[in-house]
């Protein structure tokens, strides 16, 4: 299909830029990065510098080109270089630990959200004026709430007021991680406080776009058409309404998912939830740079995957797709 | 008469009176939610101007106390633990804020209009070009290229935000204003304008900006809110300036005093409402010019006249036996 | 062609003995319908006591002008408008058979609730919108749109709903094949027979026909008008036909009712609209329209616009465009009463005229400038500007190059007229971008005074468009909403003041107005666009062509857009400058009938080609080449029905058929 193919192409480009620029960032940066990672490690001999600046990649060899050549070799060996604030872990497996916590989390409750937005536009747009109508302008409100904000009143509220769900970390300490009943519940409860205030954040934008679509979508003659037919008004919502409607939706969806995944990150952060939105900030604060870089590139990544996946539903589900240009 | 006439006809006059009754009947069009929003936003502002005046207390100034008090008379907003007062620190730390949100929406919205112009009108190779940019910078997480970027530059100015704010926020603008542009250029007005002869840059200048701008002042409330939230955020994650009071700031530091766990509640439910309640006015804003350019979104007025609360698509038409309402004279 | 001509043997759908045993009365009578939208500035009063009586297998054609009030009419009785529209008064009883045993009183439109409703839609009252490309649902295939409204009405297991559809769409004459097809994939003439296939499925009474050609071919319009008639006598129901295209209902209804802002100024059986008509708006409208046949009459217009609807004001709405107006109109109660001495059933608004009734002079009237013709000297008149044999080429690539224009030769002299008439598709519009430099030719040169020009190149275009402009089809598009039309006039005049030496100035701007008679040039000269009719937005239009002084103007489409009462003003217009000038003027249009009246000479194109070209009335009197004859014998006539040509008329319209397949 020309459209895939064009998609495909367009991420190419995405993926290319993603690992460009996360190359040049380092190297364009006034830098005394080297002093401020060095300085943590008193007293080392000349020779142990020398070792370890080679280790992290610092003072690199070569031409600019023939460094970028090595760098994409290294991105796709996976070698992000090793840790500063946790030495000698391998970056990589860092990300591997911390990720899937982060997938689990900002993962499902995107996927939620997403969907309870999306059906509740539905019900909003179908009706005019009806309670769900009315009740659009406070929701979207909370799109304005800064989303680390609302995380700290949620804690506040929930787990200090009231004492009903646990916050911060990912499990109860002294659990041991695995597939046992204890921490497989523990990890639920830790994770639905910050997957309530994603939720909480994001709906409103779903709702809101989908609602408005739907609200153009209804004034289109197919609609009027399915009406003269005399099709059931669930016929009428669903499949002539809400199947084109959504759409624009599922577009919009791999747009502004970069925008999404951002303000979850911050939320693990609030909740001190193990994952990858957490490390990254420790990496920053701890001046941890291979760290930093490597997970900008795991999340660019996972973002523009999840984009693909959005876009190729999108070609799934409309017929027109193939002949409409890509961009 | 030849000479006058030219004058004044070449250059439509621009009357003071003519331009303050057209910003009053745009304002009378305006949904209610728009100018509930444009009061708070013009609130802020001035609160943006003289909020550092006004703080009664110096919002720098260091008691060396161990714990945040509570709201008194005294200090409205109460202390925080290391005994600033709340409501002075949010008096000057608005300023800021705005500031970061207005430059970065000026400048972003530029970039949005110089480049969803450009790729709309010029096409071709431009077009692909522009557009795969933008979408590139479009879908690569922003937020944590931000915070990558200011983690090699800690403790970045203000100015330094707006730049890095406005590098990446531009791009979704960029999109709808292409997207209009390009609908705007196969337009028979447009087309009829260089039939008369005229040059691009006029034709670009008077016949697609000006009906954009309702979008253009979209994609600006949007960026203003987009660079807002995110500058906070980054304060609030220490990634700014953290000796320039900003809202983010403050919170940084309620964040890093353990307000939730003390239960000082004050220290970061006032500047958070007040970031909320700003974000909260460019939402309102945006609602309102959405609906000004779509009809269809605000269709409960003439639902009620035809004696509906609400309304389904598939709801057959009316019968009210009434006699017509006439026209007012 | 084949399945529509023998519907009988394809069709079991359908019960052809309906008509036999049907009930005397109609199947759906409307009376004293009113019907209004409500806005902040009071109602607007759509449809106002408007009273329709649909027989049981007859055609009724229901006709005016843009915002008469026809549609909402049509689909206010089956309720299907939404608010702001509401019904107000009056009554919407429908009389089926099917019904005929639980509703003996006959089915009561208004007072149905939606649930009621569903069993009058599609199963007794389908329709045919007039958009099939906005109609269909574009995510879901063919069949499926076909077979969920026969689902939703009958009881049929799914391997007989299967074959209805199956059936359905042969019927319309579309290879089942096309079944599984998205609408997207079909072109414009196809969706339309898939609407229809759509609207026939579960044997309604009565099917409302919504301008279900506008938009189309006149070949392709000739078919389906054919095959709609066909299946009409083979299944037995009602048609409600509404356009704005008299001379198409004289071909095709038995009576006909003609609407004028919201009111129902006469009903009449066709015979009797084709003779003349009684009310002068009918006439109006009769004498709006060029005719292909016969001798070349006089044509009259009828000046100015539709009142506004939000008017409460007593008398006749059509007393301030009426040639016979006098102020007893003023008082009169608009009803409908039998015209004295006409047939039975016809009946006219207006008592004041008889059918008949001699025009008084002065009525607007389109002619050709006395002289030109007479001379026949046009060959020696001043050759402007020529294209000599142009192609065009569009893309390339994997797709493949679509050639638009080929080898295409044409002529343009001072003071003469060349109607190039086309189909869509056929490449006259490519023409009129070629010749005006907005976008450049494959090969082939155009010479201004002899001389080889570039149009589209940097340095010569603004020269070039000194001397070459256009008139744009569409008045609502073509003028930017946010400037004035001093604004328009005022830079067409400042970019080409060097050559001409006129300044913009008030004055000029004013004259400009005066030329196209937008008088009292005050009254225009601020105001926006959004404030003129179409007719008036097209006058503005052409004023900003003369402010260059050119000696070239390209028409594309001038009128096609606007109101047919207002199409004759302009057409009159642009004939008056020509002479005023001595404008060479390319007059491209569909509507080969329009160009017998108005050009000197005609070129019919197809595919890209001129096929014949010749004098006007020569050419339509005579036509040799296939495709002409076929374009005329497919043109509506308001004077007889269409003459056939049936060996040719086959051979091309199913090979237009593939064009259209191949076109999309």
């Amino acid at each position: 299909m020309a459209f895939i193919a064009r998609r495909l192409a367009f991420y190419a480009v995405a993926v290319w830029a993603a690992v460009s620029i996360n190359f040049m960032i380092p190297r364009l940066m006034p830098g005394n990065a080297i002093d401020a990672v060095l300085g943590k490690f008193q007293n080392l001999t000349p020779a142990v510098v020398k070792s370890l600046e080679a280790e992290f990649g610092f003072h690199p060899k070569g031409s600019i080109f023939s460094q970028y050549l090595s760098y994409w070799n290294d991105v796709i060996h996976f070698n992000l270089g090793i840790s500063t604030s946790q030495y000698p872990t391998h970056v990589s497996t860092i990300i591997g630990q911390t990720l899937p916590w982060t997938l689990a989390l900002v993962g499902v409750a995107t996927v939620l959200s997403f969907t309870i937005g999306t059906l509740l536009g539905i019900l909003a747009g179908w009706r005019r004026g009806g309670w769900l109508d009315r009740l659009m302008p406070g929701l979207t409100l909370l799109q304005a709430m800064p989303y680390f904000f609302l995380a700290l009143l949620v804690i506040y509220l929930f787990a200090i007021v009231l004492g009903w769900l646990p916050y911060g970390q990912g499990y109860e300490l002294g659990l041991t991680p695995g597939f046992n009943l204890p921490f497989i519940g523990s990890a639920v409860t830790h994770s639905i406080l910050p997957a309530i205030t994603i939720i909480a954040t994001s709906i409103g934008g779903w709702m809101l776009q989908m609602r408005n679509v739907m609200l153009t979508t209804i004034s289109e003659d197919y609609i009027l058409v399915a009406q003269a037919k005399g099709l059931s008004t669930r016929r009428v919502m669903l499949t002539y309404g809400a199947r084109n409607a959504i759409l624009p939706n599922i577009a919009g969806f791999a747009l502004s998912l970069g925008f999404v995944v951002a303000g979850a990150l911050v939320m693990e952060i609030v909740f001190s939830y193990p994952g990858i939105g957490l490390t990254l900030y420790n990496a920053v604060t701890s001046s941890d740079y291979p760290l930093t870089q490597g997970i900008f590139l795991v999340i660019s990544l996972a973002v523009l995957t999840a984009s693909l996946l959005a876009d190729i539903a999108y070609a799934l589900a409309d017929p027109r797709a193939r002949s409409r240009s890509a961009f | 008469m030849g000479a006058t006439a030219l004058t004044a006809s070449a250059r439509p006059a621009v009357k003071p009176i003519a331009v303050l009754r057209s910003v009053a009947s745009t304002w009378r069009r305006l949904p209610l939610k728009a100018k509930v929003g444009i009061v708070i936003l013009v609130v802020f502002i001035v609160l943006a101007i003289f909020g550092p005046a006004l703080a009664p207390y110096n919002a720098s100034a260091v008691t060396s106390q161990a714990t945040p008090e509570p709201p008194t008379i005294h200090h409205l907003f109460g202390t925080d633990n290391s005994g600033g007062d709340v409501l002075s620190e949010m008096l000057v730390g608005i300023r800021s804020t705005v500031e970061v949100g207005l430059f970065t929406g000026v400048i972003a919205t530029v970039l949005s209009v110089l480049v969803g112009t450009a790729a709309g009108y010029l096409g071709g190779f431009a077009d692909e070009g522009l557009s795969l940019f933008s979408n590139v910078v479009l879908v690569l997480p922003a937020l944590p290229l931000l915070i990558v970027i200011l983690a090699y530059e800690p403790h970045a100015s203000a100015f330094a935000t707006i730049v890095a704010l406005s590098a990446v926020g531009w791009p979704w603008g960029a999109r709808v204003i292409r997207a209009q542009t390009l609908s705007l250029r196969n337009r028979d007005f447009v087309l009829a304008a260089r039939e008369v002869g005229e040059p691009a840059w006029r034709i670009i200048a008077f016949e697609l900006i000006p009906n954009q701008i309702g979008l253009i002042a979209a994609s600006f409330v949007g960026t203003f809110l987009y660079a807002i939230l995110t500058s906070v955020a980054l304060a609030f994650l220490g990634l700014t300036n953290l000796s320039d009071w900003s809202l983010g700031v403050i919170l940084y530091w309620a964040q890093s005093g353990s307000a939730v766990e003390l239960g000082a509640w004050w220290w970061y439910v006032f500047p958070g409402m007040a970031v909320a309640i700003l974000g909260m006015s460019l939402v309102l804003i945006n609602f309102g010019l959405d609906e000004l350019s779509n009809p269809r979104l605000r269709a409960s007025a003439s639902l009620l006249r035809v004696g509906r609360r609400s309304w389904r698509p598939t709801d057959p038409t009316p019968v009210v036996r009434e006699a017509p309402v006439e026209a007012e004279p | 062609m084949s399945t529509a001509s023998e519907p009988q043997q394809t069709a079991p759908v359908g019960t052809p003995d309906r008509l036999s045993t049907g009930p005397a009365g109609p199947v759906l009578d409307i009376r004293g319908l009113d019907i209004a939208y409500r806005s902040e500035l009071g109602d607007v009063r759509a449809v106002r006591g408007v009273d329709l009586a649909l027989s049981p297998g007859k055609v009724i054609g229901l006709c005016g002008e843009s915002g008469c009030g026809k549609s909402t009419l049509a689909y206010g009785a089956v309720r299907l408008l939404r608010p702001p529209a509401v019904v107000t008064g009056g009554s919407v009883v429908y009389r089926g058979q099917r019904l005929a045993e639980r509703h003996p009183d006959g089915f009561d439109v208004l007072a149905a609730s939606d649930r009621d409703l569903k069993e009058l839609r599609w199963r007794e009252v389908a329709i045919v919108f007039q958009s099939a490309m906005n109609s269909l649902n574009p995510v879901l295939r063919v069949e499926d749109q076909i077979m969920d409204g026969i689902r939703a009405h009958m009881r049929m297991g799914n391997e007989q709903v299967h074959d209805r559809a199956r059936q359905l769409i042969e019927m319309v004459g579309i290879k089942p094949e096309r079944l599984r097809a998205y609408p997207h994939e079909l072109s414009g003439g196809m969706r339309q027979r898939v609407m229809i296939a759509m609207a026939l499925s579960v044997d309604p009474e009565v099917v409302i026909m919504d301008e279900p050609t506008t938009g189309l071919d006149v070949i392709v319009q000739k078919e389906i008008l054919r095959e709609v008639l066909d299946l009409k006598v083979a299944l037995g129901f009602a048609v409600l036909f509404i356009t704005h295209d008299l001379s198409l209902l004289l071909e095709v209804a038995d009576e006909v009712v003609v609407m004028y802002a919201g009111q129902v100024v006469e009903t009449a059986p066709t015979s009797e609209v084709r003779s003349g008509g009684a009310h002068p708006y009918t006439r109006g409208l009769l004498g709006s329209f060029p005719r292909l046949r016969g001798p070349r009459v006089q044509l009259t217009g009828i000046p100015g616009s539709p009142p506004d609807l939000r008017s409460t004001a007593a008398g006749c709405p059509f007393q301030p465009r009426c040639a016979f107006a006098t102020d007893a109109c003023l008082a009169i109660d608009m009803a409908l009463a039998p015209v004295p001495d006409g047939t039975p059933g016809h009946l006219s608004a207006c008592p004041f005229v008889a059918p008949g009734q001699p025009l008084p002079a002065g009525a607007v009237a389109i002619g050709r400038p006395a002289g030109i013709e007479a001379a026949g000297a046009g060959e020696q008149s001043e050759l402007v500007l020529a294209g000599v044999d142009l192609h065009k080429t569009y893309g390339g690539g994997r797709r493949g190059a679509v050639s638009a224009v080929k080898g295409v030769t044409l002529e343009l002299r001072r003071g003469r007229v060349v109607a190039l008439v086309g189909e869509s598709g056929s490449g006259k519009s490519t023409i009129a971008k070629l010749l005006s430099g907005q976008e450049r030719r494959t090969s082939g040169q155009i010479l201004l005074d002899g001389k080889e020009i570039e149009p589209s190149r940097r340095g010569q275009f603004r020269r070039y468009k000194s001397e070459v402009q256009m008139v744009f089809q569409d008045p609502f598009a073509s003028l930017n909403p946010l400037h004035t039309v001093r604004y328009h006039l005022q830079r067409a005049l400042a970019v080409h003041s060097a050559r001409t030496g006129r300044k913009p100035t008030v004055a000029e701007i004013e004259r400009l107005l005066d030329q196209v008679k937008l008088n009292p040039v005050e009254k225009f000269r601020d105001a926006y666009p959004h404030e003129l009719s179409g007719g008036q937005r097209q006058r503005v239009s052409i004023a900003r062509a003369l402010a260059a002084e050119p000696r070239v103007l390209l028409a594309d489409e001038p009128v096609s857009m606007l109101d047919v009462s207002i199409r004759l003003e302009i057409l009159d217009l642009i004939a008056e400058l020509r002479s005023r000038f001595q404008l060479a003027i390319l007059y491209i249009t569909h509507d080969i009938a329009s160009a017998r009246y108005f050009a000197d000479e005609i070129l019919v194109m197809n595919r890209g080609e001129v096929v014949e070209r010749g004098p006007a009335e020569q050419l339509v009197q005579n036509p040799t080449h296939p495709y002409t004859q076929l374009l005329i014998a497919s043109s509506p006539d308001p004077d007889t029905f269409a003459s056939e040509l049936p060996g040719q008329a086959a051979v091309i319209a199913s090979d237009g058929l593939e064009k259209e397949v191949a076109s999309e």
